[in-house]
């Protein structure tokens, strides 16, 4: 259980975080999305007590984190994969951790078994590929069994066998009821794992929702429809209360105000013949696009309004 | 909170057959533990301390067999005005052969900085810290340990530096460690290790850079002793005289009178060792990790 109140974090001028509020709660996993340079990364490391919040406090498992008198057992954190000494081997990295509040050393071959390290354990991390990193992250993360699990970005460097890995492991430890907080940029991932969404852009909240919710809420609700009845097909739409405007090619609607079965049933009384009837599902990645777009921090696309222009590569659900 | 379920792990994502973690908490005793897992376990401790050895013995291996040279010199006839070191008496070779381990003292310095400041450069500080959140165990920890390793090291190179220097030279020109100060002498000089690499600590923990704390302590264990005094300017040749090697030269035996008075001396190594670390807890326990 992870609780932020009012969560603030000034460096100078800049704000990182600014007046966050949110919770993750236990039994689901809960993805802390928002483009690069939105406060997650900072957000954690104020949940972590490595910085001290400016304003507002962050309570894990009901307690400020230093508070925690046994901290690997309630919080499994994850922030920088490499951030580990390159010159230590990943073994001595885990046991030292363990020692600290007395976790035995056969949990640390268990761990590396888990992540599937073992073979390597010994061997000296600076040799790791960013991939093998991230696996000693997941361990040290999981090293004292915590009730809540915090990663930063887990799925960076890894292969599809490891981002499968991770995405089951991590639905996995929501299923014994952990809190789990996971951080990414990539929407596309977080459907796939999260049942809970948090969104903040430019260190503020966005959105506090499920995945379900966020595609409801940026729906656009418009049909494509292909006739070569066109205009006539307007006019019935038009009758019905819908509203259909004139797409890129002559024989194309794009009607909002009915639905696909409507606009076909509509059709089919009138003797309209159809080529096409496409409902426009905004991806989650879409739907993700539409929030964040003001709060990039850096952007290329160099669009100024939301628009209604599919991305061409939008993610199938 | 209590623990969550480990049982009924979901195909292999979970920690399967889970060996439990025990119900321990952070103790000082631990965190030193831990502290020396993470120390023993990088190669470069053990090569700093192999070349620490090497260094301190051989310096002063060199210095009593250059020494040795001067005297026979000096006894073959050839006049000598007084100069050093042929004219010196037993308690002047006795305390320059000592100095000699001034290198080998700075590389404690640079091992007791690594020890902290590696872990902001790596970022194995951001584990360390979430360990031990209330952070200065983890400071005082490392201390405790450097102490624990480095007395006994410390005091066999202080020790052999000493007899193995004075191998080479005339027994009438040589002090054993039974003879009166003698053995004051070896303590102060290793003390003077440990203080630096104590020194070398608590530079890290407030600059939290490598080569911020290592210039620092060049300046102080390596400059300041022989070159400052140089300068002529009063105030600096008086400060300079307050580094650990100045106070651990006017310990025990001595040629002539002491720079520094014994309670000063002792007073100047205990303050090179603290003030650093407390101000590294200050700033440790303040600042954003």
């Amino acid at each position: 259980m992870i609780e932020a109140r009012g969560l603030t974090k000034r460096y100078g001028a800049k704000t990182a975080v600014d007046d966050l509020s949110f919770t993750v709660r236990p039994g689901s996993v809960t993805g802390f999305l928002g483009p690069n340079g939105a406060g997650k990364s900072t957000t954690m490391r104020l949940l972590l007590g490595l910085d001290r919040p400016s304003a507002g406090e962050a309570l894990v498992n009901g307690r400020r984190y230093r508070e925690h008198r046994a901290p690997l057992r309630e919080v499994g954190a994850l922030l920088e994969a490499r951030a580990v000494h390159p010159g230590r081997s990943a073994r001595a990295h885990l046991v030292a951790l363990a020692r600290t509040e007395g976790v035995p050393v056969r949990r640390v071959d268990e761990v590396l078994d888990l992540v599937g390290l073992t073979a390597v354990a010994r061997k000296r991390v600076g040799g790791f590929s960013l991939g093998m990193g991230q696996r000693l992250g997941m361990a040290t993360a999981l090293l004292g069994d915590p009730a809540t699990v915090m990663l930063d970005e887990p799925v960076n460097g890894l292969d599809p066998d490891g981002v499968l890995w991770i995405r089951t492991l991590l639905r996995g430890l929501a299923a014994e009821g952990r809190a789990v907080l996971v951080s990414s940029h990539l929407m596309s991932e977080m459907a796939l794992t999260a049942d809970h969404l948090v969104v903040v852009g430019r260190g503020r909240l966005l959105a506090d929702t499920t995945v379900a919710e966020l595609v409801a809420r940026t729906q656009n609700g418009s049909v494509d429809v292909r006739s070569p009845q066109a205009q006539r097909l307007a006019a019935l739409l038009e009758g019905a209360g819908a509203v259909a405007t004139p797409g890129d090619q002559p024989d194309v609607l794009e009607v909002r105000g009915a639905d696909a079965p409507r606009i076909g049933e509509l059709a089919a009384q009138h003797g309209v013949v159809l080529h096409g009837l496409h409902e426009r599902q905004t991806s989650l990645e879409e739907a993700y696009m539409a929030l964040t777009r003001d709060s990039r921090e850096y952007r290329t696309d160099g669009q100024g309004s939301a628009g209604t222009a599919p991305a061409p590569a939008g993610a199938p659900r | 909170m209590s623990t969550p379920p480990t049982s009924a792990p979901t195909g292999s994502a979970a920690p399967a057959g889970s060996a439990g973690t025990g119900s321990g908490r952070v103790s000082l005793l631990r965190v030193v533990r831990s502290e020396w897992t993470k120390l023993a376990s990088l190669r470069s401790t053990w090569m700093l301390l192999l070349v620490f050895v090497v260094l301190g013995v051989g310096i002063a291996t060199l210095a009593g067999w250059g020494s040795a040279q001067s005297i026979e010199a000096t006894e073959a006839g050839v006049p000598t005005a007084g100069g050093p070191p042929g004219g010196l008496g037993a308690e002047a070779l006795a305390a320059s052969i000592l100095s000699t381990t001034s290198l080998a003292t700075l590389l404690l310095g640079v091992l007791g900085a690594l020890v902290m400041s590696g872990e902001y450069a790596t970022g194995t500080m951001t584990a360390t810290l979430t360990a031990v959140p209330r952070r200065w165990p983890v400071l005082v920890a490392k201390a405790v340990l450097l102490v624990l390793v480095l007395t006994p090291l410390a005091l066999v190179v202080s020790g052999l530096a000493l007899l193995v220097g004075e191998s080479f030279l005339p027994a009438s020109a040589t002090l054993g460690l039974g003879d009166e100060g003698v053995l004051a002498k070896v303590v102060a000089y290793a003390a003077a290790m440990v203080v630096t690499a104590l020194l070398g600590l608590g530079l890290a923990a407030v600059l939290r850079s490598t080569a911020g704390s290592i210039t620092v302590l060049v300046v102080v264990v390596f400059l300041a002793p022989g070159l400052v005094p140089l300068f002529g300017v009063d105030w600096l040749t008086t400060a300079a005289q307050y580094v650990p090697a100045t106070a651990a030269g006017a310990l025990g035996v001595t040629a002539g009178d002491p720079v520094l008075s014994t309670p000063e001396a002792v007073l100047t190594l205990v303050g090179w060792a603290l003030v650093p670390l407390v101000a590294g807890i200050v700033v440790l326990q303040r600042r954003d990790a």
